[in-house]
């Protein structure tokens, strides 16, 4: 039962020993354990693969402890694929030991798109029951599996779904795209497909907004393959469908699904693996499109009064290799000051489910970046995540942080608009 | 900073400014017994007893763990010049990296990539290397401004009356483009083939030219890829075995070649390993450096301080055997 990590065999044996992860791998350095650390999964994945360790859950637990950050991967001098490694092991051991029932339940809502649509409407409506309210999102009123002091967003009362009609079109648009919006942007952060409409279709963007679901990057990433690979086809076949120039993204997750994920999924599967590749060809995170298909007009922003800092999500810095675009895009905004944070593209310790999952060793990861934040005197974290983003403003809440998180793409709208109204203030 | 000392790393500017134990001047350790000991100080001259501050530095966690280290700061220099310089000889390259010297400059880097690894990295990263230039060195002069102009001008004579061609980064820009390849030289090699036996076999540094010579004919004796690249200045070579761990047959003549690689830089003077440590893989070739009345006393010291051989067993050739 070994197919898995088998499949990755060629990225254990890069691996030299040499320990480099160490220096930057967000979880050894709160837990200063060697398994914490890539050259340790490596190592214990090489024993499964020698039959010298079996499948048991302390083994499913230490693969469990990785943000898949890819921190360890941009700085291993020999290339090994740390993150692939340990998606492999995560699904050999779904697959021996069976998932968890939270893991279950999560990964059958979002491969059924219809059911996850009805059950977070569901949610928002009966969200008011499970969780209090405060000034900066919810609490949970019962543990739920969650850590009782943890802020969350609430759900948005209408997700972007219910918002945003299936084509947006500007007068005589010079290119037509497909917007996937990812599952927290539907339905957390609406606000953050409303604004790529606006900037796209400001710069005579055709936004389409076909069907869609969750990206299947989650189900992925705990190790729940088979779904994920439905999910991956079914997307390839919509997007396909839209006849589009390009796809758009606003979550570097999401686009690294589109990018890489789908092709490894659908690889041999014929003609939708040739699909799959002319829609990877063609997939842009937000700060790509305008830094490199349709460049951001300049003369279209107006000055916004506030000083801001920005967080470089992981799969939008190193998934994607899209490293300071939302910076050279930012920094282009009239009287806006930009203050670059230390270490901008280290984990905030949020990635995906895993701040749920542990929330208190995230949280120690989140503690060194609302530090790095707090020390750049800005007043509005700028980032590229939804994911990052819930982390962010549940560290801001605890810290009793004045900052406000909004997305690169909100930023870049609220500047267009005051460059209409001439000065708006934010912040 | 307990790794560097325990371990007592070195790195790109050993020349000038030598590894980690030239800067630790203080710790405390506990020891096997449990037993909490100092050792140094904070004052730059200090002869009480032993020195057991260098006894413990490098220890590879085999006598003591280090909970508090003293080290002694250095200002960082004022201003810095870098240079690239080609040899279509091997000697040339060698000669050029004594002669510096002997000109009474000791530059902060001075580095060598051979023929095997300038190949592998432009054909990895693509930044326009000479291909057909037998060895490069990269040379980096540090201190205060007027000196570091004065140690350029040498370094570029002795460069030109050894036939080497000379680039001197003019820029931040230029000098990053220059440490590029260096930095790109092991992930380069690494890429080549799966597995990556890096060695650091260490000779004096008037034996370089012979060593990278040597490292020449081992490949070729065993048919094996290697690129050295490495610390020319301290005589610290890092020839990188490309292989991989499944071919049996092609491991053995790796740990053939490794057995040739060591036993040549003792030949010349030189030491098994520079900055890497023995830790287990070369522990079981410590007598060849150290004679059976050396590994003795090894033996005896560790004894002393850890008769149960608690920690970290298997390492340094103590309790071999203790871990399965």
């Amino acid at each position: 039962m070994t197919k898995h990590i088998k499949a990755v065999e060629n990225e254990i044996i890069k691996c030299m020993k040499c320990g480099n992860c160490q220096a930057v791998c967000p979880l050894y350095k709160e837990t200063r354990a060697e398994n914490a650390v890539a050259r340790g999964k490596v190592q214990l994945a090489a024993a499964v693969l020698s039959g010298k360790l079996d499948y048991t859950a302390e083994l499913a637990h230490r693969f469990d402890l990785c943000l898949t950050c890819m921190a360890c991967v941009s700085n291993c001098p020999c290339g090994v694929r740390v993150d692939k490694v340990v998606l492999e092991a995560r699904a050999a051991l779904a697959e021996k030991r069976g998932l968890p029932l939270p893991h279950r339940v999560a990964a059958a809502g979002l491969a059924r798109p219809g059911l996850m649509q009805v059950g977070m409407k569901a949610a928002g409506i009966t969200q008011g029951l499970l969780f209090k309210r405060g000034d900066r999102g919810m609490s949970p009123r019962f543990p739920l599996g969650l850590d009782l002091r943890r802020v969350l967003p609430p759900l948005a009362s209408k997700s972007l779904k219910e918002q945003l009609p299936g084509k947006n079109a500007p007068a005589n648009p010079v290119m037509r795209v497909a917007f996937f919006a990812g599952c927290v942007t539907n339905y957390v952060y609406p606000g953050v497909g409303l604004a790529l409409v606006e900037v796209l279709n400001r710069h005579g963007v055709e936004v389409i907004f076909p069907e869609q679901h969750c990206c299947g990057a989650p189900l992925l990433i705990h190790g729940i393959k088979d779904s994920a690979k439905e999910m991956a086809a079914s997307h390839v076949n919509m997007f396909t469908a839209s006849g589009v120039d390009a796809v758009v993204t606003v979550c570097g997750t999401c686009g690294e699904a589109f990018r890489h994920h789908y092709l490894e999924l659908l690889t041999g599967k014929g003609e939708i693996f040739d699909k799959a590749c002319r829609l990877a060809s063609r997939t842009y995170d937000v700060t790509e499109f305008l830094t490199g298909i349709v460049p951001l007009n300049y003369e279209l922003l107006g000055p916004l009064d506030t000083n801001f800092t920005y967080h470089e999500p992981c799969h939008v810095g190193r998934g994607l290799g899209a490293a300071g675009k939302a910076e050279e895009l930012l920094k282009a905004i009239p009287r806006a000051v930009y203050s670059a944070m230390r270490e901008p593209g280290r984990c905030c310790g949020g990635a995906g489910s895993f701040s749920f999952e542990h929330y208190k060793l995230a949280s120690r990861v989140l503690e060194r970046k609302l530090n790095d934040i707090s020390d750049t005197g800005a007043g509005i974290v700028v980032t590229g995540c939804g994911s990052c983003r819930i982390q962010l403003n549940d560290g801001l809440a605890q810290r009793k942080m004045p900052q406000r998180v909004l997305h690169t793409v909100e930023l870049l709208a609220h500047s267009i608009r005051s460059g209409q109204e001439r000065g708006i203030q934010i912040g | 900073m307990g790794g560097s000392v325990a371990e007592c790393s070195g790195g790109l500017r050993g020349l000038k400014y030598g590894v980690t134990k030239h800067y630790v001047m203080g710790l405390e350790v506990v020891l096997a017994d449990g037993q909490v000991a100092r050792f140094g100080g904070k004052t730059v001259k200090n002869v009480t007893a032993l020195d057991m501050v260098k006894l413990f530095t490098g220890s590879e966690g085999t006598l003591g763990i280090i909970t508090e280290i003293i080290v002694r700061l250095i200002p960082a220099p004022e201003a810095r010049k870098t240079m690239f310089a080609t040899f279509s000889d091997l000697s040339d390259a060698g000669n050029a990296v004594t002669g510096i010297v002997k000109n009474k400059v000791i530059p902060a880097t001075l580095e060598i990539m051979d023929q095997v690894t300038i190949k592998t990295v432009e054909n990895y990263a693509k930044i326009g290397l000479p291909t057909e230039a037998r060895a490069i060195l990269l040379i980096e002069v540090d201190g205060i401004p007027e000196v570091v102009e004065r140690e350029a001008d040498t370094v570029m004579e002795v460069i030109k009356n050894n036939n080497g061609s000379i680039r001197m980064a003019r820029d931040d820009k230029e000098r990053d483009d220059l440490w590029a390849a260096r930095r790109a030289a092991l992930p380069a090699l690494a890429q080549v083939k799966p597995t990556t036996v890096l060695e650091d076999a260490t000779v004096p540094r008037s034996k370089i030219t012979e060593m990278l010579l040597a490292l020449e004919e081992i490949a070729q004796k065993y048919n094996l890829q290697i690129g050295t690249f490495g610390h020319a200045g301290d005589g610290n070579l890092h020839p990188t075995i490309l292989t991989d761990e499944r071919d049996k047959e092609e491991m053995e003549r790796v740990h053939a070649a490794v057995k040739d690689i060591f036993e040549k830089a003792l030949a010349l003077g030189g030491t098994l390993s520079g900055e890497h440590g023995i830790g287990m893989a070369k522990s079981g070739f410590l007598e060849w450096e150290l004679g059976k009345s050396g590994v003795d006393v090894l033996q005896k010291i560790k004894k002393a301080l850890d008769p149960e051989g608690i920690l970290n067993p298997g390492k340094m050739g103590f309790n071999r055997g203790a871990r399965k």
